[in-house]
């Protein structure tokens, strides 16, 4: 089964192809994780990856991989699985990073209740879901999946250069602004 | 966050990923002190990249029922999964020899099962499982809130998203007899590895006693799915010589498949 049949066999809901892919990259993309992750705290003492993290960090890329499929958020992928979820696992360890290192604040955030954020989620899925296929990969990638690097997103989807996804970006963020006000006018009425 | 431009975005969220030197940091900081409106739309933009772009509650459901199902492709690891023969990935370090060998052994048994299995037709494209395959009613209640639940989603017989939904139900404490629907479910999304995985230990069990003759059939019916010849036959034999419920389809299909 080969890289490119995998996404479509995965829409299919082959499972067969989920676990072929799932053990075909663990041990690389751990292997990969805990050797070249690592991030600086306040001491200035690297931590790296332990394999727990790794794992912890594969399964939820993959988990994420099959689910961003099965909702064509992600349709074909150019470069190798084994890459992307290297790339999704280092921008959730980045996030874990910078979570850990974030100075406390001083006096606690204001709460936001969980209805209120679980109404924001839909509203962002619907609004999302209303977008063009090729907005949608940029919004799944940019802000689902959390890869801030632009020329990151250019490779995983073919584009030229950064500055191509960049751009791109721009206009389907702002379309998608568009659709989330008018669902979030909708569902306040 | 409608009193934001695309380029007031685009800079802070620079900023927030600490990609903005210096002097521009220093500028946007004050403008966000200085211009209430705009601090509080940008405030509201890093909300939402905080918080909204997070899987819902229904997406978490689902997340994690693809987590349980990584969890036991993790636990399985060693073992191939059957009748699955994936092409070797490139950088796969098998000698070349053995691989002829494999294939030819591979090509050898497929022959010798076209020539002496009873069930030589079960290879031909339309499968019988699915013309023999009709839904199972539930008989339990639904006693769900407002999301959708795996017992929603089988009776509408949507069972790609039941089966999993079910085992995550079932997995949580709910009601065990959603295994068999479960089971059902895979059957019915041509999953048979995870009805049979799900069946077979009921089959053995002796708590559903009054559910063996739709166990019985349905797993016979994933067999049938999974090629498992000689289980089939078995079990088609044996609901047939039960003369109870489906032995009627079980002779047919018995029939149909010699």
């Amino acid at each position: 089964m080969t890289d490119r049949e995998i996404p479509e066999a995965i829409k299919r809901g082959d499972q067969r192809a989920e676990q072929y892919f799932y053990r075909e990259n663990k041990e690389p993309c751990i292997h990969y994780a805990c050797k070249r992750f690592f991030w600086k705290n306040k001491e200035g003492i690297s931590i790296r990856c332990s394999p727990e993290d790794a794992e912890e960090l594969y399964n939820d890329a993959c988990a994420l991989f099959i689910q961003n499929i099965l909702k064509d958020r992600i349709d074909q992928l150019e470069i190798k699985i084994s890459t992307y979820l290297i790339k999704t696992m280092q921008y959730f360890w980045y996030n874990k990073a910078r979570v850990a290192s974030k100075p406390r604040p001083e006096s606690p955030p204001e709460e936001i209740a969980e209805t209120a954020k679980e109404s924001m989620r839909i509203n962002v899925q619907r609004a999302i879901a209303q977008l063009d296929d090729k907005c949608r990969e940029m919004m799944t990638y940019r802000y689902i999946l959390g890869w801030e690097d632009y020329e990151d997103i250019a490779q995983a989807t073919g584009k030229n250069n950064g500055d191509v996804v960049r751009n791109l970006i721009s206009r389907c963020r702002k379309r998608f602004r568009e659709l989330y006000v008018a669902v979030t006018n909708l569902s306040d009425i | 966050m409608k009193n934001l431009d695309e380029t007031d975005i685009q800079l802070l969220e620079d900023y927030w990923q600490g990609q903005l030197d210096a002097t521009a940091s220093a500028a946007l900081e004050q403008r966000l002190a200085e211009d209430p409106v705009f601090a509080a739309a940008a405030g509201e933009w890093k909300l939402l990249l905080e918080e909204g772009f997070g899987p819902a509650s229904g997406e978490r459901r689902e997340l994690e029922a693809i987590k349980i199902r990584l969890k036991s492709y993790a636990e399985t690891e060693g073992k191939p999964p059957k009748d699955t023969q994936p092409t070797p990935s490139t950088n796969e370090k098998a000698p070349a020899l053995r691989r002829i060998y494999l294939a030819v052994a591979a090509a050898a048994a497929v022959l010798l099962l076209f020539l002496f299995t009873p069930l030589k037709n079960i290879f031909q494209p339309d499968d019988p499982y699915a013309e023999y395959f009709a839904h199972l009613p539930r008989d339990n209640a639904n006693l769900s809130d407002d999301a959708e639940t795996g017992q929603e989603a089988y009776d509408r017989q949507d069972y790609k998203t039941a089966y999993p939904l079910l085992l995550e139900e079932v997995a949580a404490g709910g009601d065990s007899l959603n295994l068999i629907y479960a089971g059902v479910a895979a059957v019915g999304s041509g999953q048979g590895a995870e009805a049979i995985s799900i069946l077979e230990p009921l089959l053995q069990s002796d708590k559903w006693q009054f559910y063996q003759e739709e166990i019985r059939w349905y797993l016979a019916l994933a067999y049938v799915n999974r090629r498992e010849a000689d289980k089939a036959n078995d079990l088609l034999n044996a609901i047939v010589r039960s003369n109870a419920s489906y032995a009627e389809e079980a002779a047919s299909l018995l029939q149909q498949l010699e």
